[in-house]
């Protein structure tokens, strides 16, 4: 099934997801899959605030910037992004499979010690 | 001369993949399976595998529906053939069409009696086959 991403950034929680809009729209600001196959690390920004186009649109570039900055285990977290942008495409051909437990919960919590205000 | 194979290599294009227009071939097939444009674009992906599925049961209900309008067809030919034809014998009458469908003349709708009168009718059959057979076989046997 569809794979989407908890991610909890300072007490609030974003569900990163990808429609074939959110493809859309990152393709016509320059995001190609072939190069993000091949370098996935100079397209990562992209695909990252792309992931927040489905559920969170409002949310500013420096927001997006801060979490992914945040982020433990980038790696796992591009795989993820790509696992969850092949899906837009590879469900148009894919036959539904038996036991489709390819569910990922993916939470990242935030443990910066929070400064006590004066 | 002639050319090097690097430079039959350096005129070959390699066409990258556009998923957006990949998405927007396909959007219209999957409206015409009923899916809505919101639900295409903004739904999620995998929406698109059941609606296939859908479209495969509902092309295979309709399979059997136009199977079956053919059959009422036929039969109903079938039951007026006898007045059809420009020498049909004076007074010849259609046989009646079937006064209850097909899915209510299954075995599971039929009461007791009908059932048995089928029965019956199933062994007279039989019987007449039968005997039939037996008075062929005995006349070749006399022959």
């Amino acid at each position: 099934m569809n794979k989407e991403i908890n991610l909890n950034y300072k007490g609030t929680t974003y569900t990163l997801a990808y429609n074939r809009m959110s493809v859309k729209i990152i393709e016509s600001e320059g995001f190609e899959l072939e190069k993000f196959s091949a370098q996935p690390m100079n397209m990562i920004d992209l695909v990252f605030k792309g992931a927040f186009y489905k559920n969170h649109r409002k949310v500013s570039q420096s927001i997006i910037d801060d979490i992914y900055k945040s982020c433990p285990d980038k790696t796992k977290l591009i795989e993820n992004l790509t696992n969850m942008i092949t899906d837009c495409y590879s469900s148009l051909t894919d036959e539904p499979s038996e036991g489709d437990a390819g569910n990922v919960t993916w939470e990242v919590v935030d443990l910066t010690p929070k400064t006590s205000q004066k | 001369m002639g050319s090097s194979g690097l430079d039959t290599k350096d005129k070959s294009k390699v066409e990258s993949t556009s998923l957006t227009k990949l998405f927007e071939h396909e959007c219209p097939y999957y409206m015409s399976y009923g899916m809505s444009f919101d639900e295409y674009w903004y739904g999620d992906p995998y929406l698109v595998k059941f609606y296939r599925e859908a479209y495969k049961l509902k092309m295979r209900y309709d399979d059997v529906f136009m199977w079956k309008q053919g059959m009422y067809i036929y039969e109903a030919l079938c039951d007026v053939s006898p007045i059809l034809h420009a020498f049909s014998k004076k007074g010849a009458k259609p046989l009646q069409y079937r006064t209850r469908p097909m899915s209510e003349e299954s075995n599971e709708n039929k009461t007791e009696k009908e059932k048995e009168l089928e029965i019956k009718n199933e062994q007279l059959k039989a019987q007449i086959f039968f005997e039939r057979w037996a008075r062929a076989t005995k006349k070749r046997f006399n022959n």
